[in-house]
């Protein structure tokens, strides 16, 4: 499975290099002149796109409910025995028609210190299922719906919902599931009344901060918290990173760099459901959404498997001598194999490990600034050499010739690895 | 500008707001675009599709930190349905460069992993290529192609397994 990881791999690192047409801008624009600016509606509007839109990352926790919860089995994938055993979760079973027909029905909800999963059913004959919006749940404070999956029956009159709101704070008792359609112009507020049972919340959640540090290069690595509750583990924390953040963030540029890290619970990988970084001028935040943990834990330990960062090196090399040549950048060796020129263009074949991509990448010809055609994957493409180190190869392809040749890198992107075990105390 | 406010003025209707987001991560989307389809000129295409139904619709979109997932859903949708119309377009032309194809396979002892993912399901394809070309995770998967994250995992495993199996005794 490895070598087709590579192959994937191979395909990637080709795409990273593709060039951006210059026109794309002139052609967003000109599609966009003849447009006339879009109707716009009052009031709540466009909350039921969105919740199509954004996924949990819970589906796989809940799958149980989607058993008991009658017909919601589709919507949500995979399966937690623990979770099924428990057999937690609250039957609420409660309806509100609109006057036009519409119904919303509220089957039942799970509660958990990350979030509140809520199933519900929205039923019209004549199909607008879609019409129903601005869902919430109130209680002393508002919860909103943070994300939400739905499947749609056959004869498209039901669609069955499966929600995440905000989890309710621990004085909240009576809550009310909200929600409005828009008929004919006017809104129409509908709501379900439902009382929290604590005693049907799932199960416990384990809160602790873990307070440890990771140098990695010029970057700090805090992990911050892990909170696991039975149906997702959220592991938070922050990165220091002497990069140019002020930069970054005027250019609203996204993070260029990655964090990787894996969860082991009694030894074994916790799957893995999603990871993101955010920056702001104070440095970086970063969050790892992990499956459930299962019940009887021995050991929790987060495995750092590294960082992928560019860094700026701005570096001119010259070519002259067209032979072959080797260079390092920030410990990194690059090794440009062969140059030569075909057809009134340039190509540099470059060889280097196998993480490792240069950028703002260009010829300078005879003077003048010649930026990178395309890459071209040579036919060996990722070699593996004896050492067990795997070395990439391919050619940079310039759209000109000369004799005056001088390679211009401004940032080198490779992967740090860490390979480091943060243990986390259990009690 | 900051994203938010971006989103935000292309709500109110500006035109420029939109095109700004957009070209502020230009390399995703082209990079979106052209795994799709897989030429420059139906990427740009593509594109201009999206920009069009992003500016009729964002003012239905509530959460402005959604914005790139819901647009990243539009845009793969619009590349589908321009490479159903080009389906019909290329059948002939397809069609003749068969015999071609076939020989050059047979000369080439290297593996092309195109032939591979193509004889793949549309739905596996499209996982491998978002997680390994793109490096999207399961969640931004399930969100931009709507679809659970279950299924997002049993598809990139059982398109693994197939392209191994593909790959017979070579890899």
């Amino acid at each position: 499975m490895k070598d087709i990881e590579l192959l994937l791999k191979e395909k990637k690192e080709e795409l990273e290099k593709l060039e951006i047409p210059i026109e794309l801008e002139t052609r967003l624009n000109k599609a966009l002149n003849s447009q006339k600016p879009p109707r716009k509606k009052q009031g709540l509007i466009g909350v039921a796109l969105i919740m199509l839109l954004l996924f949990s990352y819970n589906f796989d926790a809940i799958a149980y409910y989607g058993k008991q919860f009658m017909g919601y089995d589709e919507v949500i994938h995979g399966a937690l025995k623990n979770l099924n055993e428990m057999g937690q979760g609250q039957v609420i079973n409660k309806s509100h028609i609109f006057s036009n027909g519409i119904e919303v029905t509220l089957e039942g909800i799970m509660v958990d210190d990350n979030q509140l999963i809520a199933f519900y059913s929205i039923k019209d004959e004549r199909g607008n299922i879609d019409d129903v919006r601005s869902l919430n749940i109130k209680g002393i404070f508002n919860y909103h719906m943070s994300s939400g999956s739905g499947i749609i029956n056959e004869s498209e009159t039901e669609i069955k919902w499966v929600g995440t709101f905000e989890p309710p704070k621990f004085f909240e008792r009576n809550l009310k599931f909200q929600f409005a359609i828009n008929n004919n112009n006017t809104w129409e507020q509908g709501e379900i009344e439902f009382k929290l049972d604590r005693s049907k919340a799932m199960g416990t959640t384990i809160k602790q901060s873990i307070k440890e540090k990771l140098e990695l290069g010029d970057n700090t690595i805090n992990f911050a918290t892990i909170t696991a509750s039975p149906t997702v583990t959220v592991i938070e924390g922050s990165i220091d990173t002497k990069l140019d953040l002020y930069r970054n963030s005027l250019k609203n540029t996204h993070p260029d760099f990655k964090i990787d890290f894996d969860l082991y619970a009694n030894n074994e990988q916790i799957e893995k459901e999603g990871m993101g970084l955010s920056s702001s001028l104070r440095g970086y935040t970063f969050e790892g959404r992990f499956e459930a943990l299962p019940q009887e834990i021995d050991s929790l330990a987060i495995k750092v498997v590294g960082i992928t960062s560019s860094k700026p090196v701005d570096k001119v090399i010259n070519l002259d001598n067209q032979a072959s040549l080797k260079f390092s950048l920030l410990d990194r060796e690059v090794l440009i194999k062969k140059i030569y020129s075909e057809n009134d263009a340039t190509y540099l074949t470059i060889v280097t490990e196998d993480d490792v991509l240069l950028e703002q990448v260009s010829l300078i010809i005879d003077e003048k600034e010649v930026p990178l055609e395309r890459t071209i994957s040579s036919p060996e493409g990722l070699i593996k050499n004896t050492d067990g180190s795997i070395t990439f190869e391919r050619t940079l392809m310039f759209m000109d010739k000369g004799d005056n040749l001088k390679l211009k890198i401004g940032k080198i992107r490779s992967f740090e690895e860490a390979n480091k075990t943060i243990e986390i105390p259990l009690d | 500008m900051d994203k938010i406010q971006l989103v935000k003025g292309a709500k109110a209707g500006s035109k420029e707001a939109l095109v700004q987001l957009i070209m502020d991560n230009k390399k995703e989307y082209y990079k979106l675009a052209y795994v799709y389809t897989g030429r420059q000129e139906d990427a740009l295409d593509a594109m201009a599709d999206m920009i069009v139904i992003l500016y009729e619709n964002i003012y239905k979109l509530k959460d402005e930190q959604a914005f790139d997932s819901w647009s990243k859903t539009i845009l793969v949708n619009c590349c589908k349905s321009l490479l159903r119309k080009r389906k019909k377009l290329i059948f002939l032309e397809k069609l003749e460069e068969k015999g071609y194809q076939e020989n050059l396979a047979s000369k080439e002892s290297k593996i092309d992993l195109d032939n591979y993912l193509q004889k793949l399901n549309p739905g596996q394809q499209e996982a491998i290529k978002l997680k390994y070309f793109l490096d999207m995770d399961n969640a931004t998967i399930s969100q931009v192609l709507k679809v659970p994250i279950g299924t997002v995992k049993s598809r990139i495993s059982l398109g693994l397994k197939k392209l191994k199996e593909y790959m017979g005794g070579e890899y």
